[in-house]
């Protein structure tokens, strides 16, 4: 029977450092997840996930246990993705200079009997135009969102970490999703390319304010 | 309405409401057409799959964490709340200035003497006159204060005094 996070933290507490280390292998995956996803790039997730856990374990000694460990991390990783961030807005010159991120390359990508290259290159580009899509919304609409579709946190568990109603991470969602989908459309009016969820160029393909 | 559709699709409408919203959506295309869209929103979302974090990212973390204990532990070091070294060293330089005191009192205030014999001689004739004296201006201090306080008593209640007179 695998430990809880509340006996790892009591031994944490207790001076086994050591054990932060199966508190990390647990939940260094969502953790650089939800930090990759807000952030956009694998070098700031990196830094992001290393901040936060850095900063749960500094903050070890105020967890209170009646409060479930899960959440308590999830809010300190959403805070350190919207410091980070700020962070970066403020070095502005550092964004500029940024490169793009490195995706693989599509030719790499097609396995034998799959995709062609064309199909691959396109994905790609799909790929790339929702990761945009996903940065240009506001930070308000883009965590829920980001919780609840790639960690699949409940509306519950992200109305806790978040400390909003469930009703309002609803609405967050539904707007954030119409907002996805006017960005890649160009609005109602726009053509989703339904159907061809998951390949193809979708008609009137639009990319706004990005 | 349409702002239940993303909770339909994320499982966290109760049986009741979903109930509703599916007779809904049967009767309104509109309704209908933008449910399409949200799973479509929510297909192009799945482009973006997970990735495994960097493979040393555990160790980077371990290794922070570990600097941040021991500077913790040093910085408790350094600042423990009792201290018995400085406490002994203290006491120390107490003993030394009441030893210095006594020693010097012989000098400054009686005869000049080199000799360690006179010295102790000298220190211990100070502490000497310097206690007689502070006894009897303690105990005159008394009785002043306790004439004082009968005086005022007897004043207060004249009768209580006289019998006892």
């Amino acid at each position: 029977m695998p430990e809880t996070d509340e006996l790892i933290i009591h031994k944490i507490i207790q001076g086994d450092t050591g054990s932060f280390g199966r508190l990390v292998e647990r939940y260094q995956h969502q953790i650089y997840n939800l930090a990759l996803r807000m952030s956009g790039h694998r070098e700031d997730a990196r830094d992001i996930t290393q901040e936060t856990f850095i900063k749960v374990f500094n903050s070890l000694s105020a967890f209170r246990f009646e409060a479930g460990f899960k959440t308590w991390l999830y809010r300190i990783a959403s805070n350190s993705c919207l410091d980070y961030m700020r962070r970066l807005n403020r070095d502005s010159a550092r964004r500029i200079e940024r490169p793009p991120e490195d995706l693989p390359d599509p030719l790499e990508l097609v396995p034998a009997g799959g995709p062609g290259p064309e199909e691959s290159i396109i994905k790609r580009e799909s790929r790339e135009a929702v990761k945009k899509a996903l940065e240009s919304l506001p930070d308000a609409y883009r965590l829920p969102l980001v919780m609840h579709h790639y960690q699949g946190l409940s509306y519950r568990e992200i109305a806790s970490v978040l400390d909003i109603s469930e009703k309002t991470v609803g609405t967050r969602l539904y707007r954030a999703k119409k907002m996805l989908k006017d960005c890649l459309t160009g609005g109602d009016n726009g053509e989703m390319y339904a159907g061809e969820k998951k390949t193809g160029r979708p008609s009137g393909w639009r990319m706004h304010a990005l | 309405m349409r702002k239940k559709l993303a909770g339909l699709l994320a499982g966290e409408c109760t049986p009741s409401e979903e109930l509703a919203l599916r007779r809904h959506l049967g009767d309104c295309p509109g309704c209908a057409g933008e449910l399409e869209k949200l799973e479509s929103v929510d297909g192009l979302l799945d482009l973006l799959e997970p990735e495994s974090p960097p493979p040393g990212l555990l160790n980077l973390v371990m290794e922070s964490v570990e600097k941040a204990s021991a500077n913790k532990r040093r910085a408790g070091r350094q600042r423990p709340a009792y201290r018995p070294a400085g406490l002994i060293k203290d006491i120390t330089v107490a003993a030394a200035a009441a030893l210095a005191v006594f020693w010097l009192g012989g000098n400054l205030c009686g005869p000049v003497t080199t000799s360690t014999q006179g010295r102790i001689s000298g220190a211990v004739t100070s502490y000497m006159q310097y206690t007689e004296a502070a006894v009897s201006l303690t105990s005159q201090a008394v009785s002043e204060i306790n004439s004082d306080l009968f005086s005022t008593a007897e004043k207060l209640n004249p009768a209580k005094y006289e019998t006892g007179k």
